[in-house]
Parts: structure tokens; C-alpha cells; sequence
């Protein structure tokens, strides 16, 4: 299954250009999309607004295409190939930015524009990465 | 608990057995700040009793996702831009003094708020009753803050202003860079094993 998720806004441009892709057959025949408070609903995919089961479409995706904010992160943690895609639509956009510094760490598929998805499908993969980093954790710890 | 539970009147909800030491209070947001949030409380190697707090329209959805034994609901106020609705200043007073209520029955010993603007009102309540808080800026903020984030970081709302990208701590010298809220080590990929883990 191919997950396409725009968070808890919306993003029109990605569903739009996921949709085109799925109708030419380039996804496969399971494309799922949660498009959120998005007008337009797709043709060629499944597709919901919301859902108290993200966490199984993440773990149950082959490949999940996301707007630049935490899912990044969530598909990463999990290990899921993904395309990441800024949203430049929504307010105080700091996507474009959080893309950049991390694919200096963990060297992700992502692009500013939406209609390149398509160009993208064969490099969504990241490279293995170690993280030394402390957990936040550690320190509230000291603080209780 | 039931959703009906959720939608009760504003109050705390407490599970079965006493809390053994004040607990922490954390607020999450909806969305992506609650996955950092639940990445946050995995993170915890000891056991702290820890109290929940919702935004009153996602807390069904947020406590199937967190399960916590107490949970507090606050109103809908200032869920932030993005979410296209109205903001009403009456409202968010009224709202913070309505977490007041609950953090003075509470009495947690440390409030944790991610991110979020919605997180604002029990902050501040926690603020006026001398609890100890702490800010932690969303991982998804690496050039700059977010406009709660500096809002938090200019009115001094925290005690502790925490950011996950180094770059940021040099940039905001009130802020401090103490690592992340995801353990890579844990969650799904087991590249790298940690040897440092302890138990609890």
C-alpha cells in the first residue's frame, strides 16, 4: 500500500498530483490518502479526512508520501521508504527548512513541488542512520 | 474509559489506585504534536505517574492514542491558525482560569507543553500556581521558533525552554538543547542497540 497523508491541514497540490499518478497507473492499485480539510477528494485512491488508526497505515505502508512535518519523523522511525513534500500552503511554513536539515542527517527523498513525485518514486529510500543524540527524556527526569 | 467520560464537564478523571508522588502534567496538542508527545513519554525509563492533558475536541482521538489512567480536558480555545478558526480573548481567560481549577487539584510537580499554541492556557495556569514548566519546541522548528515557541521565549512563560536542534539553543541564548523526543534506538529499527538503557 501506498500512504499519502497532508497531516492536520490540508494539501491540495499532493492529492491532486497523487491522484494523476494513481490514475496513470504509475502507485499500483492501493493508494490510500488522508487528505484532511482538503476541497478536493481524489478519483483514483481511497481516501479519508481523518482517522484514529494512523498509526496502521504507517506501519502497514510500503511506501508513504507525507507533507514535511512529523509524519517525516514517524516514517523514518519506522523504517518506511517515503517521498516528503512542502507544503507551501500553510501558514508560517517551516517545512522547507526541517527538510534540509534532515536530509543532511538521514539523506531523504523530498522536493518542493508535488508534480515531481513522479520522478521521485524510485529513490524513496533513506540511508541507514545512527542517531546519538540524548533523549529529552533523560533530562525532565532531573528536573522531577 | 468511555468517549462519554470525555465529554463530560471539564474536570480531572482519575483511574483506580492512589498516585504515590506528584505527577507530571503533560499537555499534547493534536495532530503531530501528539506523536512527539507520545514519543516523549515512551522515552521515560522510570516509572513517573504521569496526567494527561486534551484539547476538549480531539480528546477522544488522543486517549485511545495515550490510554492514560488520569486525563484532564480543556476547552477549544487558540488552536492556533491553521486550524482556520476564531480566537476570542474572553474565552481564553476564561480558559485559563478553568485549568487553574484542575492544576491546583492536580498539584503536579513539573507541566510539559509541546509545541502547540492550544497548550497556552494550562501553561499559564501552571505558571500562577508555581509549577514548575517546561517548553519543548517541536522538532519540525530547525531554523527558528514557532510563533508560540517565541511567545513562550519572550514573556519568559517557561522555566525551561527546550529546542531539539542545537543550532536553535545558540540562536535563542534563554533556550537549552537537552537531545530529542524520539529514540531512533527503540522505535521500529534495530540498527544500533543502546547498552546505556536502563530499566522502568
Amino acid at each position: 500500500m501506498i500512504f499519502v497523508t497532508v497531516g492536520s491541514t490540508y494539501f491540495e497540490e499532493l492529492i491532486e498530483a497523487v491522484d494523476r499518478l494513481a490514475g496513470d497507473g504509475r502507485l499500483g492499485p492501493d493508494v490510500v490518502c488522508q487528505i484532511g480539510s482538503g476541497q478536493y477528494e481524489p478519483r483514483h485512491c481511497r481516501y479519508f479526512r481523518w482517522t484514529d488508526n494512523f498509526d496502521h497505515y504507517l506501519a502497514s505502508s510500503a511506501l508513504i508520501i507525507t507533507h514535511g512535518g512529523m509524519t517525516v519523523l514517524e516514517a523514518l522511525w519506522r523504517n518506511k521508504p517515503l517521498i516528503a513534500v512542502v507544503n507551501t500552503g500553510v501558514l508560517d511554513n517551516d517545512q522547507a527548512p526541517f527538510l534540509e536539515r534532515l536530509s543532511q542527517i538521514f539523506d531523504i527523498t523530498w522536493t518542493r513541488d508535488p508534480r515531481e513525485i513522479g520522478n521521485l518514486l524510485d529513490h524513496a529510500k533513506h540511508k541507514p542512520f545512527k542517531v546519538t543524540e540524548p533523549h529529552i527524556a533523560r533530562y525532565i527526569e532531573t528536573l522531577v | 474509559m468511555s468517549v462519554a467520560d470525555v465529554t463530560a464537564p471539564d474536570e480531572v478523571r482519575d483511574g483506580a489506585g492512589p498516585e504515590t508522588s506528584a505527577p507530571i502534567l503533560i499537555h499534547s496538542g493534536v495532530a503531530g504534536f501528539s506523536s512527539e508527545v507520545k514519543a516523549l513519554v515512551s522515552g521515560f525509563r522510570r516509572s513517573v505517574p504521569v496526567v494527561m492533558a486534551y484539547p476538549r475536541m480531539q480528546a477522544p482521538r488522543l486517549q485511545k492514542r495515550f490510554k492514560a489512567r488520569r486525563f484532564v480536558v480543556t476547552d477549544n480555545v487558540n488552536p492556533g491558525r491553521r486550524s482556520g478558526q476564531r480566537r476570542s480573548f474572553i474565552a481564553f481567560v476564561r480558559n485559563v482560569w478553568r485549568c487553574r481549577r484542575r492544576v491546583k487539584r492536580i498539584k503536579p510537580a513539573l507541566g510539559i507543553f509541546l509545541g502547540s499554541a492550544e497548550a497556552l492556557p494550562m501553561m499559564i495556569a501552571c505558571r500562577m500556581s508555581g509549577v514548575p514548566c517546561v517548553f519543548i519546541e517541536t522538532i519540525t522548528r530547525s531554523d527558528a521558533l514557532s510563533r508560540t515557541g517565541l511567545l513562550v521565549y519572550r514573556l519568559r512563560l517557561a522555566h525551561h525552554l527546550l529546542v531539539q536542534w542545537p543550532d536553535l539553543a545558540r540562536k535563542y541564548r534563554r533556550a537549552a538543547y537537552r537531545g530529542i523526543v524520539y529514540d531512533f534506538c527503540h522505535g521500529g529499527v534495530d540498527l544500533f542497540r543502546r547498552t546505556d538503557r536502563g530499566g522502568g
